[in-house]
């Protein structure tokens, strides 16, 4: 996608003075449409208004009409699209198409969101009157897609403005739904392959955690055979019984992690706990002896999202930034909220991304590093799972001195439990920092 | 007693096992939980000549195995090195192999075989006095 209309996209891409911080693609709350327009209202009385105006484009009739009045375009040319979305089918096709180079989204309608996230419902508010008559006037898509599935023809205004826009039927709709559900579906595949992949650079790591309590077992195990004496028996018997279960430990950590999920309902998920539990797969990507990770949990937030995979977000971007540092180096971990937005930040002090890797980062099975201990897939999937909760990623870096990512989640405004307050006790700022030299078997080394 | 073996390993169950299983073979054990710690015991400790073997772990904070293992084939070149560790690495046991360790063992290994190990690194040690 290009990104000539920032403005519509609300995408911000800025260098700051100590590096480059890059946003992805979303609608941001800061739109500059009319944010305060109520969308249902507006959806019925456009939808009203079109009637009167346009007899049935949507007719696979109309599109073949508008078809041959279609001028062609050159292989330079992006293609123009502009999209009527609902949610969650229209959000997935506007991701997709978010990674197709050569296709330039001009506009964005939403319909209604559902109404079990309002906060994604401010995110997205676009107001639609404003919005179609730019996406008609100013804008001049090639496209017109409508992912509402409204059985009535689409808020588009004038019919005189939609001579250079094709507005494919309700089956081409259902096509590129078809589309995307069957690449959603790769996706999730993908996302699991990326897990199975990630043990596998995580394998020698593994191996080393569970080949010491397996010679501790060993050892002790030999002697007990020839022991004679009760007390010293009963110390090596606890010894082996340590160490065994060190080795359950680490085998229920990975258990959780390598799970295939389950297509299943959001639930409440405390960010910094699956932050932690990333952690206890993560830390095998390098050795940690002379690593020091900074935790600054300044609050606990809740999202609704599937726990698996918010963990899977944070798991690849802990490995990125310990592979980053190599050994030697520090890690931070931080934790924000604000009334309508969680902020979980992964930093690294290793060489950090030139400024010519940042657009590229994020595509599937681009990576800089060496051959079995990267996929390319991970940032692309970590990004995938980001959009799906209606987030965005932030990257600060400057070369030589490390690279920060800030995740950015809407939270629920309601209560996401019942029974709960507005805002949970656990977006209350606790300002939890600690300071840790890790050891293999937790974190036994905290300074606050 | 058979000899003296400074066990460097920053697991102290792992140390513990191995002290067993030396101590009761006859050895003399002395332990350290890092290579700067090691290096601390074989200058400021007993007399280097006390010292007979180095059974020493890779992966550890501070000065590390492999650091460790330079100083002390630098500074004390007659006493045989034992590498054992749990990070099985076929190109870093032929190479530090080609540098002079005696051994290269990947835990969990039996005892049999540790005390096989010793007992040769400790025959090399002998070949050197005289």
């Amino acid at each position: 996608m290009t990104r000539n209309d920032a403005r519509l996209l609300g995408e911000k891409i800025s260098f700051t003075r100590q590096g480059v911080m890059e946003t992805s693609n979303r609608l941001s709350p800061t739109n500059s449409l009319s944010p305060s327009c109520p969308e249902k209202n507006v959806w019925a009385s456009v939808s009203h208004g079109f009637d009167h105006h346009m007899a049935t484009p949507n007719t696979p009739q109309a599109s073949h009409q508008l078809n041959k009045a279609s001028p062609a375009l050159t292989p330079d040319d992006p293609l123009r699209i502009a999209l009527f979305l609902s949610h969650p089918k229209g959000l997935h096709a506007l991701s997709l198409f978010e990674q197709i180079p050569g296709i330039e989204i001009v506009g964005i309608a939403t319909q209604q969101v559902s109404d079990q996230e309002p906060v994604q419902s401010q995110e997205w508010h676009d107001p639609l009157g404003t919005l179609s008559t730019l996406l008609l006037n100013q804008t001049s898509p090639h496209v017109l897609l409508d992912f509402t599935g409204d059985s009535q023809p689409q808020a588009l205004g004038d019919h005189s403005q939609l001579a250079n826009t094709e507005i494919p039927g309700p089956y081409t709709a259902s096509l590129v739904e078809k589309i995307v559900e069957h690449k959603n579906g790769w996706e999730g595949q993908m996302a699991q392959i990326e897990k199975l992949a990630n043990i596998g650079i995580l394998a020698c790591e593994i191996l080393h955690d569970i080949n010491n309590p397996l010679f501790v077992i060993l050892g002790f195990s030999e002697n007990l055979l020839e022991e004679h004496h009760s007390v010293a028996a009963r110390d090596q018997a606890l010894e082996v019984l340590q160490a065994t279960k060190r080795i359950i430990k680490i085998c229920e950590e990975l258990k959780f992690y390598v799970r295939q999920s389950e297509p299943k309902d959001c639930t409440p998920v405390n960010l910094t706990q699956q932050l932690e539990e990333a952690m206890k797969v993560a830390r095998y990507a390098v050795g940690l002896e002379n690593m020091t990770i900074i935790r600054t949990y300044s609050a606990h937030p809740i999202i609704l999202a599937r726990p698996e995979e918010i963990v899977q977000i944070f798991v690849n971007l802990i490995i990125n930034a310990l592979q980053a540092m190599d050994g030697r180096g520090t890690l931070t971990l931080e934790a924000d909220c604000t009334d309508l937005m969680a902020t979980i930040s992964i930093g690294d002090t290793g060489p950090g991304i030139p400024q010519e890797h940042m657009r590229k980062i994020f595509e599937p099975f681009y990576t800089t590093k060496p051959p079995g201990k990267g996929t390319g897939l991970g940032l692309h999937s970590v990004r995938s799972l980001v959009q799906q909760y209606g987030g965005q990623i932030l990257i600060q870096s400057v070369v030589g001195e490390g690279a920060t990512f800030h995740l950015e989640f809407p939270l629920p405004p309601e209560p996401v439990l019942p029974g709960t307050p507005k805002f949970p006790s656990s977006h209350t700022p606790t300002s939890t920092t600690w300071k840790e030299s890790v050891t293999r078997d937790g974190m036994t080394h905290r300074k606050k | 007693m058979l000899g003296g073996v400074l066990v460097i390993d920053d697991e102290p169950d792992v140390r513990r096992v191995i002290r067993l299983t030396l101590e009761k073979a006859g050895y003399d054990v002395v332990e350290a939980e890092d290579g700067e710690q090691a290096i601390q015991v074989i200058n400021e400790g007993e007399h280097p000549m006390v010292l007979d073997v180095i059974l020493t772990d890779i992966r550890m904070p501070r000065i590390n195995g492999l650091e460790a293992i330079t100083y002390f084939q630098r500074e004390y070149p007659s006493v045989p090195l034992i590498v054992l560790t749990g990070f099985p690495d076929l190109a870093m046991a032929i190479r530090l192999l080609d540098c002079g360790i005696t051994d290269y063992l990947v835990k969990p290994v039996e005892r049999e075989k540790l005390m096989s190990a010793v007992a040769n690194a400790l025959a090399q040690r002998r070949i050197h006095w005289f």
